[in-house]
Order: C-alpha cells, then sequence, then structure tokens
C-alpha cells in the first residue's frame, strides 16, 4: 500500500523487518527486493507522491517547487556557491533527473577496491546486478526522432571537430521528447523508479508512506531501535501526525546529503568520516546563438554527450531548460535581456561535467537545522572545468553559432572561436563560475579499511550491526559518469546480501 | 493591490520587488509584454510561500538593502530612480567583483524573472510554444493543461 498524507488519520506505529528511510534510486530497489524475498517493508518518503496527470498540470517552475528540496536550489557553499538540485518525492531524484543511465566504468570499481578495500564489486561481480536493473527501468539509446535540434546542433559540431560522441543511453519506454524530464515526465516515459520498484514492493506487501518525514533515530543497546518522524500535510507543510517505525532492521536511503545530515542531527557517530569526502560533479553550462530556429526546449534535453576527454574527467553532456528556467540565469537585466529573450528559440545549449576527484566538501547541521554543505573545488578540477567550457565552445562554433557564452563572470560572449583563448589567457578564479551539480556522491563511504569509511562494502555500518546505507553516499569517489545506475545496482547488489545474511541481520 | 493578496511580502517589500521587476523587465524592447504588466512582484510573493524561514529572511534583506544602500551613494532611494539610474544601479550589483553580492542579487534576479517568464502572456509574446517532438493524443493533452 501507498500512503499519503490524505489517507492518514491518525499516529501510526509500525514494528516491520525493515524501514527504509527515502524512496529513491537506492530505497526503492531495496523495497523491491527484500519485500520479494518475503520480509515486511515499510519505507518512509518526505515528499509527495504524483503521477503524470499532476506533472502535466505543473509549470517548470512549479515542479522546482513541488518536486525538488528548496525549489532546486540546494547550495553548496565556497567560494563560489554551487547549486545542487535534489529531487523530493516518492521516487526520488529519479523523478526529476535526465534519465540518462550509465554503468560504473571499470576503473572507478578497481580503484574502490585498491583504494578502500571494497570487495565483491568488480565488473564482472555487478555485471549481473546491472543486468537486471537495466531490464527493470528499461534502458536504450535514445533515438535521435526525439533528440531535438540542440542535440543535432552539438553532434554536428563535434563530427566537424572530430570529436568522439554519442547517443544516450536512458530509462525510458515510448519518449515523446517533450523536454520536460527534469520536471516529472508527463507521459511516464521516463522509468522513475515509482513507476517499476515501487510498485513491486507494494505489490510483495511493502508499505510505503508518503509526506512522511524521519526525525529521529533511536539507538538501544548499540542497535537501532526505532525511527520517529511526522506526516506531513504538504500543502502548508504543517505536522499532522507522529510516525513510530521500530524495525529489526534500519536502511537509510536519504541521499548523499541527508543521509550523513539525519545521522548527525542524531549523534549518532558512525565514523569520523561520515559527511566528509563530498563529491558533486560539478557543472557548467555553454549557451550559443544561431541563425537557425532551433526551439531547443523541443526533444529530450539530454540525448547525447561528447565522450572524447572522458580520460582526462570531462564529460560533455546535452542540456536544455525552457525559458522561465534558463534566462533568468543567462539573461541580463532591462531591455538588453528581453531583446536576449527573444531570442530564446535560436539558443543552443550544452553542459560541461567533470569528475572532481581532487576536490570535496562536507556535510554539517546548520544553524537552521538544515544540512549545511560546503565544498572546495581543488583548481585541478577547475582547470578540467574551463577546458570542457573551451571544448563545448568550440564545438558551438563549429556548428555555426553567432556567439557563444561561456557563463563565466568577466568574460564577455565569444564572438568567434579565437575568443576561447581568453579562458586560459585570464587568471579565472572558482569566484567567477557559475556552477551546478548533479550527481552528490561519498559522505559515507563504503570499504573494509574501518578507519577510513564508514559502512562495509555491502553498505553496513561498521559500528552498528542493524544498520546498512544504501545510497548514492557509500561511493567512495566521483564516477565521472551520471550514477542512477550505479546506485541501483549496489543497492540490488546489498539487499542480496541482507537476504542471504537473513537470520544475521533480522533477529 | 490589496495587501490580502500577499502571502509573504508585505506592502513595503511588495513596492520595491515591483520596482526591481520592473527594471529587470520593463514593458516594450524586444516584446511589450513587461514587469508591471504581469504583476511579476506579485507572483514572485506567491511563488517563494513555502520557502524556508532563512532563505526568506535573506531575501527580504537584501530587497531592502536594494532599496535603501543607494541613499549613502546617490542620496536617493532604489523606488525613487529613475528607469535609467535603476538599471545603472542593478548591473553595479550583477556585476560587482564580490562574488556574495553578485550572487545575492542573481538570487533574486533569477526568482522574480523565473516568475515573469513563467507568464503565458510572456511565453505568447517571445513565441515560445513547448510541444513534444512525437505528436499524438496523449502528447496533445500534455500542453493542453
Amino acid at each position: 500500500m501507498l500512503f499519503t498524507y490524505n489517507d492518514i488519520g491518525k499516529d501510526i506505529v509500525e514494528t516491520p523487518d525493515v524501514c527504509i528511510i527515502g524512496s529513491g534510486a537506492g530505497g526503492a530497489v531495496m523495497a523491491d527486493m527484500l519485500s520479494s524475498a518475503g520480509m515486511d517493508v515499510v519505507v518512509l518518503e518526505e515528499g509527495g507522491y504524483y503521477t503524470k496527470d499532476r506533472y502535466r498540470t505543473f509549470k517548470p517552475i512549479e515542479s522546482l517547487k513541488i518536486l525538488y528540496r528548496d525549489y532546486g536550489s540546494t547550495l553548496a557553499f565556497g567560494k563560489s556557491p554551487i547549486v545542487l538540485p535534489l529531487g523530493r518525492a516518492v521516487g526520488g531524484t529519479t523523478v526529476i533527473n535526465s534519465g540518462t543511465c550509465f554503468r560504473t566504468p571499470a576503473h572507478v570499481l578497481e580503484d574502490w577496491a585498491e583504494t578502500f578495500g571494497v570487495v565483491g564489486a568488480s565488473s564482472r561481480d555487478m555485471e549481473p546486478f546491472f543486468e537486471r536493473v537495466e531490464k527493470a527501468i528499461n534502458v536504450t539509446t535514445i533515438s535521435p526522432q526525439v533528440l531535438g535540434k540542440n542535440g543535432l546542433i552539438f553532434k554536428r559540431g563535434a563530427d566537424a571537430l572530430g570529436l568522439s560522441n554519442g547517443m544516450l543511453k536512458h530509462n525510458m519506454i515510448n519518449c515523446h521528447g517533450c523536454g520536460r524530464c527534469a520536471f516529472g515526465c508527463p507521459h511516464d516515459a521516463k522509468q522513475a523508479v515509482h513507476l517499476n520498484f515501487i510498485p513491486s514492493a507494494i505489490k510483495h506487501g511493502a508499505r510505503i508512506y508518503a509526506n512522511a518525514k524521519a526525525e529521529k533515530i533511536i539507538i538501544e543497546s548499540g542497535r537501532v531501535s526505532s525511527v520517529e518522524g511526522s506526516i506531513i500535510n504538504e500543502q502548508t507543510d504543517n505536522r499532522l501526525y507522529r510516525i513510530k517505525v521500530s524495525p529489526k532492521l534500519l536502511v537509510l536511503s536519504a541521499g548523499t546529503i541527508y543521509t550523513p545530515f539525519i545521522l548527525e542531527k542524531n549523534n549518532i557517530k558512525l565514523s569520523s568520516e561520515l559527511g566528509k569526502n563530498l563529491t558533486i560533479h560539478p557543472a557548467a553550462r555553454i549557451t550559443a546563438i544561431y541563425d537557425e530556429l532551433i526551439e531547443g526546449y523541443k526533444g529530450i534535453p539530454q540525448g547525447n554527450y561528447v565522450d572524447a576527454y572522458s580520460n582526462e574527467g570531462i564529460v560533455l553532456e546535452g542540456i536544455f531548460v525552457p525559458p522561465e528556467v534558463g534566462l533568468p540565469i543567462i539573461g541580463a537585466s532591462g531591455a538588453a535581456g528581453k531583446e536576449l529573450a527573444g531570442k530564446y528559440n535560436n539558443f543552443a545549449a550544452f553542459g560541461v561535467m567533470i569528475s572532481d576527484n581532487n576536490s570535496s566538501g562536507k556535510v554539517r547541521v546548520g544553524v537552521d537545522n538544515a544540512p549545511f554543505i560546503t565544498y572546495r573545488l581543488h583548481p585541478l578540477d577547475l582547470k578540467k572545468l574551463i577546458k570542457g567550457i573551451a571544448v563545448a565552445s568550440e564545438i558551438f562554433f563549429a556548428a555555426g553559432a553567432k556567439s557563444v557564452n561561456s557563463g563565466v563572470y568577466g568574460i564577455k560572449e565569444f564572438r568567434s572561436s579565437e575568443d576561447i583563448a581568453q579562458l586560459f589567457t585570464r587568471r579565472l578564479k572558482t569566484a567567477s563560475f557559475e556552477m551546478m551539480a548533479f550527481h552528490p556522491l561519498g559522505t559515507a563511504r563504503m570499504g573494509e579499511l574501518a578507519g577510513h569509511t564508514v559502512v562495509d562494502s555491502f553498505g553496513k555500518a561498521h559500528t552498528l550491526e542493524n544498520l546498512f546505507i544504501s545510497d548514492g553516499s557509500i561511493f567512495p569517489t566521483s564516477l565521472g559518469v551520471n550514477p542512477q545506475l550505479t546506485i541501483m545496482a549496489f543497492s540490488m547488489r546489498n539487499a542480496e546480501y541482507i537476504i542471504d545474511n537473513k537470520k544475521r541481520f533480522l533477529t | 493591490m490589496a495587501i490580502k493578496e500577499l502571502k509573504v511580502l508585505d506592502q513595503k517589500l511588495y513596492m520595491i520587488t515591483q520596482a526591481v521587476a520592473d527594471t529587470l523587465a520593463p514593458a516594450g524592447g524586444a516584446f511589450q509584454v513587461g514587469a508591471q504588466d504581469v504583476d511579476a512582484a506579485l507572483l514572485f510573493d506567491n511563488y517563494i510561500d513555502r520557502l524556508g524561514k532563512l532563505p526568506l529572511k535573506l531575501i527580504k534583506t537584501v530587497l531592502y538593502l536594494l532599496e535603501y544602500a543607494p541613499l549613502f551613494t546617490r542620496f536617493k532611494r532604489f523606488s525613487r530612480m529613475n528607469q535609467e539610474q535603476r538599471l545603472n544601479y542593478l548591473r553595479g550589483w550583477e556585476n560587482s567583483r564580490i562574488a556574495s553580492k553578485r550572487n545575492l542579487f542573481v538570487m533574486i534576479k533569477m526568482l522574480i524573472l523565473m516568475t515573469f517568464y513563467s507568464h503565458d502572456a510572456v511565453a505568447q509574446a517571445m513565441n515560445y510554444h513547448p510541444e513534444c517532438l512525437i505528436k499524438d493524443e496523449d502528447t496533445h493533452a500534455v500542453y493542453l493543461q
């Protein structure tokens, strides 16, 4: 069963085998796997439950308000604040992500084994889990039919420069190319986990509580004894009822930001590494103006990529947003801004994403009882970002752009590819860049080196017998690619570990 | 404009927001519709009602700063300036060498312009017509709502 605040009229008390906090890529897979194995599962999800019928009624900025935390503007503070959009709904960030699917690169898995002592997670070990997840969410290569002109233009430029590029794989069925992946797919074409793993978990008896905010984790005699929280009215944010869950096993899948936050808030010091080692895949958006009509909002926003520099930790991926989301960032003030707005149909945009293995951040409990995120971008990673911006700008000019906006403070729009050199000749500081980041990872990293990691290779807390973590926070380093498939595959693997050791964990 | 329509701002802050919005998106130019025509200040007020206490305090503080800080440099409140003076003043924030000053302004600008460009009349004026690439009865229904 799935309950929202509307279905609940009193305080709730539950005593399941397993309580899972969070229903995103990690929590949903875990809920399905454990309930399918006959365990009694309760899931607490802070966000609401929405279907395509609701998404259709949302304007993009309403989606930002309803489906995202902090209106899509959760900030990581540092020399330049970085916007970190996080989903908050049944299905978590899978509801509002681009849908891009990559398997974990083999070299990343090897690094985890060598550096952090992660066992049982080689490419060969993970292969069956990737296969099962890909089948469940229907991972398929995007059809050029729904790519849209924004993607085609970038492909044209990359081809002209001879740069390796291709179509991305997405979790989708019958995509119509409506350009709304990030605002809730209006056709249920994107196979977010509320369309597959969650219904399957419900079929196997799991009880999903939407609008249920987990607040307290109670530890007694060295074990998690209960989770307490509130049922929230999603219209007013008022607390309506209390919910208390006393499980045999707790799985935290609240995401890389909220998993360490809820633990720290409850003074549960799993490790000195908890909340540290945050990586986020910093990203920049480059825009260009063409003479030709593009209407970049028609078509899949993130359909293709350029991986010519992926060995340097730089990946370029499509990104296009509707004018009400894009123009306020790039547009000038006054009449000049409106003039730019009048050209939005001639805009193209692409994203630069970097592996931030040299940088790191922290998640702490802030003064307003919300996560306080800090992040320091290392100069080596900044160099990657600058190179990525330069490459994207070259590609746009190779495809016939009239001008390119790098989004870098103090640098005027490029009128030709010669202007791009400014990116390397000027002394640019981190604060000159307006960045976004999309894939927070690493704040409860896994491995067998207890002093350096928070959980073991299967997500079990080193210091608590009945607490697992199953979300992006357990990945020790940046992936360099979109992480949803990695999160799901590891969640499936770790669920099997719990099932195989049921007697140990469910006593 | 009755105060009761406002969810977050008081009348004073609403007036300041109106002045900022009118400067960011004045009527005329590339297309006729401006912030005043769609009451972008009211849209902004209604939009930010679910923000947390801390960001709301920050927004209100920045709006007051935008209004009163020019008293020390230009001997005039922002809302008393003419359009050209206002635009120059806002550009000062937007292009400031102090990153935090720039970022605070960008936050206000983003939220105001997001609500402005979201208005149907503005989308129409911009010739912005979102639609799905593959059209069938189902996709038609998406944009009817």
